[in-house]
């Protein structure tokens, strides 16, 4: 059984989110009036590493970039970034903690 | 003249004020030509004006959004459909005559769109990653949209070789159109669209604006006093006809996206319009920009009737006319997603 964990997730961008994926799940991100698409959600387990999906449609050279609490513990110091190229940016990671 | 550019200020003005908090950086299909026409239809709501046709256009697009596949929570079921409507005011002669006496004169129109996205290129697979093409391993979109409309329209004619009491008179006019416009979007920075549309329309543009004041002379019995009423009279001149004419539309955009605050994109278009006679050739160059807000516009220059089959003037120099449309982009109305 995977331990829970309070996960809070920030993607900053001036594009279009298309998906983005938790552990291999969609989860639904909602837009606020400061182009921030945030989600907050309590006791969601996480299996070793948390592996995160973003794709991106719109302009090409709209960059994003993406920052993910995890227990109110920032684990991207250094917010995780993309740039829509060819008219799309999808990009799979994994974060240790 | 003067009041249809103090219009169009005002118009942007007010739009700019309203304007600084989205800015989303994504396709915006809001290119047309001279007479609002455009192949490149794609789900994104606007309010905009067109000086060329003195038009003032509201649509609004609505789509479903993907769901989850119950039974595979990591399948994305999409919804490809979306619809949508379209109301549009011109006024042959001017935006500052879409209301004449308080009431709205000339040129209503009303459009639903009924629309399918990704009809031959999968935008996105199952699981809601990103389905590329060719060598370049490039992102395509496609949208396929099927347009029913109708217009309406009353206008005041004058025609002098009639007996006086006919020769001001006005003439209704019932129009339809239908269009099947299909768009793709290659490598987020070219759009070609190309669409077939049959339509009833008619030639007021063609018609010459007269303006004369009609007076009323009531003379008292006594024959001590005599009252004049005075009205103004806004009428077209020359031979209006309707007709059912077919116009084949190419458009081809493409969009420049330096890493900076403002996108702009070339457009050029081009019309094949078959009525019962001659082909008639329309054809045209546009420039637009894409600031960081709401508003997007631009200029285009063209010429309604290129090879000069039905013009009155033979210098192509004289048969090219430049238009200005702006949009103000309604956000969340349709951007594109899953």
């Amino acid at each position: 059984m995977a331990k829970t964990y309070k996960v809070q997730v920030e993607l900053s961008t001036d594009a279009t989110l298309q998906l983005f994926k938790l552990e291999g799940y969609p989860m639904a991100l909602t837009r606020t009036l400061d182009n921030v698409y945030r989600l907050s959600i309590h006791d969601f387990p996480i299996d070793g590493e948390l592996d995160y999906y973003v794709h991106c449609t719109g302009w090409n050279n709209t960059s994003w970039s993406l920052k993910i609490l995890v227990d109110d513990k920032d684990v991207t110091p250094e917010s995780i970034k993309g740039v829509i190229e060819k008219g799309y940016s999808a990009v799979r990671g994994a974060i240790k903690f | 003249m003067s009041k249809k550019y103090y219009l169009l200020t005002l118009f942007i003005f007010s739009l700019f004020l309203f304007s600084h908090n989205s800015r989303a950086q994504t396709f915006k299909p809001i290119f047309e030509d001279g007479e609002g026409r455009t192949s490149i239809i794609a789900p994104l709501g606007f309010l905009g004006v067109n000086t060329e046709n003195s038009s003032i256009r509201f649509q609004y697009f609505y789509s479903k959004s993907g769901e989850l596949n119950p039974k595979i929570p990591a399948e994305i079921k999409r919804n490809r459909f979306y619809w949508g409507v379209d109301v549009a005011g011109s006024a042959a002669g001017g935006l500052s005559n879409l209301f004449s006496y308080g009431s709205f004169t000339p040129g209503t129109s009303a459009s639903l769109f009924l629309g399918h996205r990704s009809l031959l290129f999968p935008a996105l697979d199952k699981e809601g990653a990103p389905v590329l093409h060719g060598k370049n391993e490039v992102a395509i979109e496609d949208w396929l949209t099927f347009r029913v409309g109708g217009q309406v329209a009353n206008y005041t004619l004058y025609d002098a070789t009639l007996p006086f009491a006919n020769q001001v008179f006005s003439e209704k006019f019932r129009g339809y159109l239908t269009q099947l416009a299909y768009n793709i979007l290659i490598s987020g920075a070219t759009s070609i669209g190309v669409s077939w549309d049959v339509a009833r329309v008619n030639n007021i543009d063609d018609l010459t604006p007269v303006q004369f004041r009609q007076q009323t002379i009531i003379p008292d019995p006594s024959g001590q006093i005599t009252r004049i009423f005075e009205r103004e009279v806004n009428a077209y001149s020359g031979g209006y006809e309707s007709y059912i004419q077919n116009t084949y539309s190419l458009d081809a955009v493409h969009y420049f996206t330096p890493a900076s605050n403002i996108n702009y994109a070339l457009h050029a278009y081009g019309r094949l319009k078959h009525t019962a006679d001659r082909p008639v050739y329309r054809a045209g160059l546009g420039f637009y920009l894409f600031p960081q807000s709401k508003i997007a516009g631009g200029v285009f220059v063209e010429s309604g009737d290129l090879t000069n089959e039905i013009s009155a003037t033979p210098q192509l120099s004289k048969r090219i006319d430049m238009g200005l449309t702006v949009k103000f982009i309604l956000p969340g109305l349709g951007v594109p997603s899953p």
